[in-house]
């Protein structure tokens, strides 16, 4: 400062100081003026994503609303058209007309209602198991997998096999119903549209991350394709796997093996969220 | 324009923006217009002292005002910024520069004091001061641009108050620090910088207090809310 007042007591002090000023205010303004266009520019980008992420929350909790839906309608339709029928010829079978019948139509008719009651018994137990699998709520999601796995694979035509590598502290029920209900939706897409000859699916931990990999080797899909089918109006299940990982604050990584051989999906969770 | 004419102007300014704070949404919740009401309050009782002091031509006095003013007004400008600064980094940085700023000038003004060196302006502190409050106004738009908030900038107290103070002290930076250049008449000449830039400073203060909001990056107005404390 004392430098500039020096140099300039030979030059012509007011020209200096006019145009001094005159450079300081037209600096400032500019960089006013910069400073309002700019955070103009970032809270309009904002604006936009925010109402991006709006309509896929929205495109998500529709998935979601359907998918209730429709497994409101399927208990419906089972309990209706399975439930209902046999009841139905269970109370026929004992009508108030039993009591003057010979006693041998007597024991038949209370035999073949008992033998109704049974089917309907492990029907509604059926269904209960499919609304909460058993397995999954007394042994926990390693158990309730291999059972997934060894079903499939019994079927002959699909080798699944699955290995828990770090699940000694199991997650708690809600979200192992969760990452189960994931698993099945992934299974349930592979056996429909990869036409595959094995799954294998892994579990591991890498410090605060808890993760699922699921390779096989049919036709699947890569992220790029995943980000397109979960903004767009098709894929249910798929927005139905986002919106349930999104409870966990989890993510989903589809890819191709660097082989070119296997399809590889990747569930990622946070433990600390999920136990 | 004549030179009387502007004085005034700039003297009466002042009361417009407190007319302002008179409407303003934020009264004193905050401490950020608390401390630009002293500020306005002290600025007019200076500019009402100094002229007194001219009026009887008295040279000590005005020297010892205006850099009691330089002083004074450094520290309530200060005390804006570390309350509406968020970055601890900056607000240290500013706790440095003002001490250092205080130190130079309290002894510069000592010195020429007890030394009887009397000018009519005390360039160094002034220009010191300019440079220092133009610094915090730099660093406080930066984070603003740096912290996404969903408010326009200029529909906030904080922003308009520091238009002011960056214009005002921009278009004063090379006026205070030539002062002790210029002849009688040139300093009378250019004086009328400072007043337009004053007036201009005193509007924009007005539109920041019209302003309904603060900025939502600090929570001042939480603390020193009564109704929720």
């Amino acid at each position: 400062m004392i430098f500039l007042q020096v140099n300039t007591n030979q030059a012509n002090v007011s020209l200096v100081l006019f145009f001094g000023t005159i450079g300081m205010l037209a600096l400032t303004i500019s960089l006013i003026i910069f400073i309002i266009f700019h955070q103009r520019k970032v809270i309009k980008y904002q604006m936009t994503l925010q109402k991006m992420e709006n309509e896929q929350q929205k495109l998500l909790l529709n998935a979601s609303i359907r998918l209730q839906e429709e497994e409101r309608q399927r208990i419906a339709a089972d309990l209706h058209d399975d439930a209902g029928p046999l009841l139905a010829t269970a109370r026929l079978y004992l009508n108030e007309n039993l009591v003057n019948l010979d006693k041998t139509t007597q024991l038949q008719s209370i035999y073949n209602a008992k033998q109704i009651i049974d089917d309907t018994i492990q029907l509604i137990r059926n269904i209960s198991h499919s609304l909460m699998p058993p397995t999954l709520k007394n042994f926990g999601l390693e158990s309730a997998v291999n059972d997934t796995f060894q079903k499939i694979s019994g079927s002959g035509n699909i080798n699944a096999s699955a290995r828990f590598h770090d699940y000694k502290e199991r997650l708690t029920l809600e979200n192992e119903l969760i990452v189960f209900r994931v698993i099945q939706e992934l299974i349930n897409n592979i056996l429909k549209h990869s036409n595959a000859s094995f799954i294998h699916l892994t579990q591991n931990t890498n410090a605060n991350k808890f993760y699922i990999r699921m390779h096989h080797d049919g036709k699947g899909m890569t992220q790029a394709d995943f980000d397109r089918l979960t903004k767009s109006a098709a894929g249910l299940g798929l927005k139905n796997i986002q919106s349930r990982l999104k409870v966990l604050q989890g993510r989903i990584f589809f890819e191709k093996d660097p082989s070119q051989t296997y399809y590889k999906v990747t569930i990622e969770l946070n433990r600390e969220e999920a136990q | 324009m004549s030179g009387r004419f502007l004085v005034n102007s700039s003297i009466i300014s002042v009361f417009i923006p407190l007319i302002a704070l008179l409407f303003s949404f934020l009264k004193n919740k905050v401490i950020q217009s608390r401390v630009i009401f002293i500020y306005l309050i002290y600025s007019l009782s200076n500019d009402l002292i100094t002229s007194i002091a001219i009026s009887f031509n008295h040279k000590e006095a005005i020297y010892f005002f205006n850099s009691l003013f330089t002083i004074l007004e450094h520290v309530l400008i200060f005390l804006f910024f570390t309350h509406t600064f968020v970055s601890k980094k900056i607000k240290v940085f500013a706790y440095i520069c003002s001490s250092f700023f205080l130190i130079i000038s309290s002894i510069a003004l000592y010195k020429s004091l007890v030394d009887a060196e009397i000018n009519n302006f005390d360039s160094i502190a002034s220009s010191l001061s300019s440079l220092i409050l133009i610094i915090y106004s730099i660093f406080f738009l930066y984070e603003k641009i740096q912290v996404p908030d969903t408010t326009f900038i200029y529909g906030t107290f904080e922003f308009w108050i520091v238009v002011g103070l960056m214009l005002y002290f921009s278009g004063t930076f090379f006026l205070f620090l030539q002062a002790k250049n210029l002849s009688k008449e040139e300093f009378t000449l250019f004086w009328k910088i400072n007043l337009v830039c004053n007036i201009l400073k005193n509007i924009i203060f007005a539109i920041a207090f019209l302003q309904k909001k603060k900025s939502s990056s600090d929570n001042t107005e939480f603390r020193f809310d009564p109704y929720k404390s």
